[in-house]
């Protein structure tokens, strides 16, 4: 896999780790944000942010695969 | 008019309106299993966009996720998240199931796992599990949602 394909699985990935695998980290009451508790305005806010990081996966992702179908060594089609 | 009557003229009302529409599109065109479970593989972009806001809108969505917050609480946060990562994921699988469907013109599941395995036993397995899962959702998420409307009474 081409590294701008790596780089955007671990883009993808970047939420997941905010959303399941820290919650440890922000499962907590307070202090309250916009009157809300603290890990509801966490996952809320990551809803935003995630579109963001597949904005970047999207565009990273698109490279990869013009990549695979024509590769650098071949010339491109004239 | 009391507001039964006024809601129940609403309901029958956008049935109606459906029910033309929609004997009004099947006269209009020639019609094939094609046209009927993929739309002709011919919707655009913003249709699909938000077909796909609207799949998030489901009875648990309505009923169940929220009885189940008024019952339970703090867990039911998670349902924030699973929507979520699941578009995630979508968008690497997601292309690859629809390039596969229109090459193979595949129409249900239950057709790509045929294609896929080659047996028809998968293909019945999954589409028997698939429509158990109908039934399971409106198990599931309307006993929750009446416990939660119960709740109030039996709690001082």
């Amino acid at each position: 896999m081409s590294r701008n394909g790596v780089l955007s699985l671990l883009l993808a990935f970047v939420p997941f780790v905010a959303m399941c695998f820290s919650v440890a980290l922000w499962d907590r009451v307070y202090p309250l944000v916009f009157g809300l508790p603290f890990n509801l305005f966490w996952l809320v806010a990551w809803i935003p942010l995630t579109s963001l990081s597949m904005w970047g996966v999207y565009h990273l992702w698109n490279r990869h695969e013009d990549s695979r179908t024509s590769p650098a060594g071949k010339e491109p089609p004239k | 008019m009391t507001p039964s009557v006024v809601a129940m003229t609403i309901i029958f009302g956008i049935i109606l309106v459906g029910a033309i529409t929609g004997v009004y599109a099947g006269f209009r065109r020639q019609m094939s299993l094609e046209q009927w479970t993929v739309g002709g593989r011919g919707f655009g972009l913003v249709l699909i966009w938000l077909l796909m806001a609207g799949e998030v809108y489901t009875t648990f969505a309505f009923l169940g996720a929220s009885g189940w917050a008024y019952s339970r609480g703090g867990p039911t946060l998670y349902i924030v998240a699973y929507l979520t990562l699941a578009y995630v994921v979508s968008f690497f699988i997601l292309p690859r199931i629809w390039e596969a469907g229109r090459k193979f013109s595949l129409h249900t599941q239950a057709d790509f796992f045929q294609q896929r395995y080659g047996s028809k036993y998968l293909a019945a397995l999954v589409a028997s599990s698939a429509s158990s899962s109908l039934f399971r959702t409106c198990n599931c998420s309307l006993p929750v949602w009446a416990s939660s409307s119960r709740s109030p009474a039996s709690t001082p």
